[in-house]
């Protein structure tokens, strides 16, 4: 399962956090600040994606000026995840059209609904674009 | 809160809208993890969440199953029943025609799904002979069937692999699982090598014959970039040695040794004394590899591998190997002092057997008896150690080489009688090459001490030689006022030893030093 997802810019400002597990506040920020530390240090082109991190690990990917980074256990498939922080990353690309860090910071409501349709319990539930989306403008047009 | 809502979530999981069991599917999953015996609802149900039409609500009945087959038996039996239907849902995925294309991702139906599928069949199955069987023709399907182009086949691949490998299937599938792995290891993409080498070393345990057969590819991989590759390929390495190919993998790691991170030097002159230990056959080959690791890593080796050597050389060696040890030893030691370790085996070596060192009468006859190694090219690996040092080495004019893999194209082969002959000493020279490194202010203390003993030694080796004892005694005068003091202490001692008076008494003190009889050697 996830344990909880980070998407961090390149100065460390978290943009988005979700908690799949019981953290209290201190460890949360104790944790952000050493994902951003272990993951801005990375050479992309000669390293992989995936960091061992306390007992889990972290797969992360970079897009633009930012990481975004889901950490599960050691016992996952890290290629699936890695495809499925893509699958996070085009829905929102085609509901923003063009989705930019901007973006994440003036519509943050809608990306963490964005990511509760896709994720619950820390386990990918919905992976159908159009799914997402269709909930997306029902919740949109209840406004 | 658990109790109060499990009959809500019972009631939300049989509602026709399927958003609403999707999120009813999750919640229970939630409601498992955290008390495990409320099972019976959601496992009364299983079969139904599994076999939904909605993909949603199949992804969390999926994992939902996973969970509860984690903490109970029932769950598990119940599992293991329903093999044949989640079976069918896998195969309803792989087939042309998919049912919903809105679930694909690269032309591949819901990636997602048919991971956490075959999830599910490796905590089902794992123990169970029976539904192992059941699962051995779609898995094959799996594996032959996904395009692994692109990053999403690999991962379905991947979860594959890992699923075959961990429950007890044919040995076939468990065949081709390993050559899956074997073929990522040649994959461009970073990822795919790391996802590779872990599994590989967690599989070699159990499949060492087929992983053998990956071993060039895993050997390829210490050079790789990525640091956490080098980690693993190094470890899956050491891993694979066993007494038939030895050779070929200590001489690869050798290669790497000069070029290695710092934080892996000391593990890995570590294993590969014990591994040269336990799974060398020859003498020669032992001491020749052991010669190597304490020229390329001896700041790393730890004393007690550096004891077992010298033991090893003065108790087993035969004078041959002896003159042998000590010609290379001498060698070594001119080029390059930086070495600690090697520079104490080094010089006693060189200080106790110096007179064979110098030997010259019997040397023709019995270099020629010596039978070139015929594994691993051994001339060009000892050229490879002094390229290694980026010190200049002769070449042998004609004779075509012997060279492994063409990857030393700078290092002609060398006859061994051609180097040694080079190397041949005299007395002054090791007298030269001593005192030089009691006097240098790179080595360590226990170096000094040993060099002076040789010195002393020397003295015994070639008493009638009055210039060489003449050098010596010279030699060992200038550090006769060392700040150091057990320096001092045995420079001066051994110019007494060598003064006119303790002429009759000389000889038996420096004489060649019996075998140590004890077998166990002191912990540094």
């Amino acid at each position: 399962m996830i344990r909880f997802i980070l998407v961090q810019n390149r100065q460390g400002k978290t943009r988005l956090e979700k908690w799949y597990s019981q953290y209290s506040n201190q460890e949360r920020h104790k944790l952000k600040a050493e994902v951003h530390r272990t993951v801005a240090s990375r050479d992309q082109k000669h390293q992989s994606n995936f960091v061992e991190f306390h007992n889990h690990r972290i797969v992360y990917r970079r897009y633009a000026g930012l990481f975004f980074c889901f950490c599960i256990d050691t016992n996952d498939n890290e290629l699936a995840y890695l495809e499925g922080i893509h699958l996070f990353v085009e829905v929102l690309d085609s509901y923003h059209g063009n989705v930019c860090e901007l973006d994440l910071v003036f519509n943050f409501y809608l990306v963490y609904a964005v990511l509760d349709e896709m994720i619950l319990a820390g386990e990918i539930q919905e992976t159908s674009r159009s799914v997402i989306l269709g909930r997306l403008d029902q919740l949109s047009s209840l406004e | 809160v658990a109790y109060d809502l499990v009959d809500e979530v019972e009631r939300l999981l049989d509602s026709p809208r399927s958003f609403l069991r999707k999120k009813a599917t999750l919640a229970g999953l939630r409601i498992i993890r955290r008390e495990p015996e409320l099972f019976t609802p959601f496992l009364q149900r299983a079969k139904a969440l599994l076999s939904d039409k909605h993909h949603g609500v199949q992804m969390g009945g999926v994992a939902l199953m996973a969970e509860m087959c984690n903490h109970t038996q029932e769950a598990l039996d119940e599992g293991r029943r329903l093999v044949p239907v989640i079976v069918g849902q896998l195969r309803a995925l792989l087939g042309s025609g998919s049912s919903s294309p809105e679930h694909e991702v690269a032309g591949i139906s819901n990636p997602f799904l048919q991971v956490a599928i075959l999830r599910l069949l490796r905590v089902v199955a794992r123990g169970s002979q029976q539904a192992a069987d059941e699962l051995n023709d779609v898995l094959t399907l799996v594996a032959t069937q996904t395009d692994g182009a692109k990053n999403v086949g690999t991962a379905i691949l991947y979860e594959c692999a890992v699923t075959a490998l961990a429950i007890p299937s044919e040995q076939a599938l468990r065949v081709l699982a390993i050559n899956l792995l074997g073929k990522f290891l040649a994959n461009r993409d970073n990822n795919v090598r790391y996802v590779a080498l872990a599994t590989l070393s967690a599989a070699v345990i159990t499949e060492a014959p087929s992983v053998q057969r990956h071993r060039a590819t895993v050997i390829q991989c210490l050079r790789d970039n990525d640091i956490s590759i080098r980690r693993r390929a190094l470890d899956l390495s050491f891993a694979l040695i066993n007494e038939s190919n030895v050779k070929p993998i200590v001489t690869e790691i050798l290669r790497v040794l000069p070029h290695a991170d710092l934080e892996f030097k000391p593990s890995m002159v570590y294993r590969l004394s014990a591994a040269i230990t336990l799974f060398g056959d020859s003498l020669e080959w032992r001491i020749d590899n052991m010669l190597r690791v304490l020229s390329l890593g001896g700041k790393h080796v730890n004393a007690r591998d550096m004891f077992k050597f010298i033991r090893l050389v003065a108790l087993e060696a035969d004078e041959h190997l002896q003159r042998r040890t000590a010609r290379i030893s001498f060698a070594l030691l001119e080029r390059d002092i930086s070495q600690e370790k090697m520079v104490v085996a080094g010089t006693w070596i060189v200080g106790e057997y110096a007179d064979l060192l110098v030997a010259r009468s019997n040397n023709a006859a019995s270099v020629a008896a010596v039978p070139t190694s015929p594994v691993g090219g051994l001339d060009d690996d000892d050229l490879d150690i002094l390229g290694a040092l980026g010190k200049p080495v002769a070449k042998k004019v004609g004779s075509p080489s012997s060279d492994d893999s063409g990857s030393a194209p700078m290092l002609a082969a060398l006859d061994p009688s051609e180097e040694l002959a080079q190397a041949i000493p005299s007395p002054a020279d090791i007298v030269r090459l001593l005192s030089a490194i009691a006097g240098s202010p790179v080595v360590s203390s226990s170096s000094r001490h040993v060099a002076l003993t040789a010195l002393a030694k020397l003295s015994g080796r070639f008493a009638d030689s009055a210039a060489t004892v003449a050098s010596v005694r010279a030699a060992l005068d200038k550090h006769s006022q060392s700040m150091d003091v057990e320096t001092q202490m045995r420079a001066l001692e051994f110019g007494k030893l060598l003064s006119r008076e303790l002429d009759g008494v000389r000889a038996g003190v420096v004489d060649r030093m019996p075998a140590p009889e004890y077998t166990d050697v002191p912990y540094e």
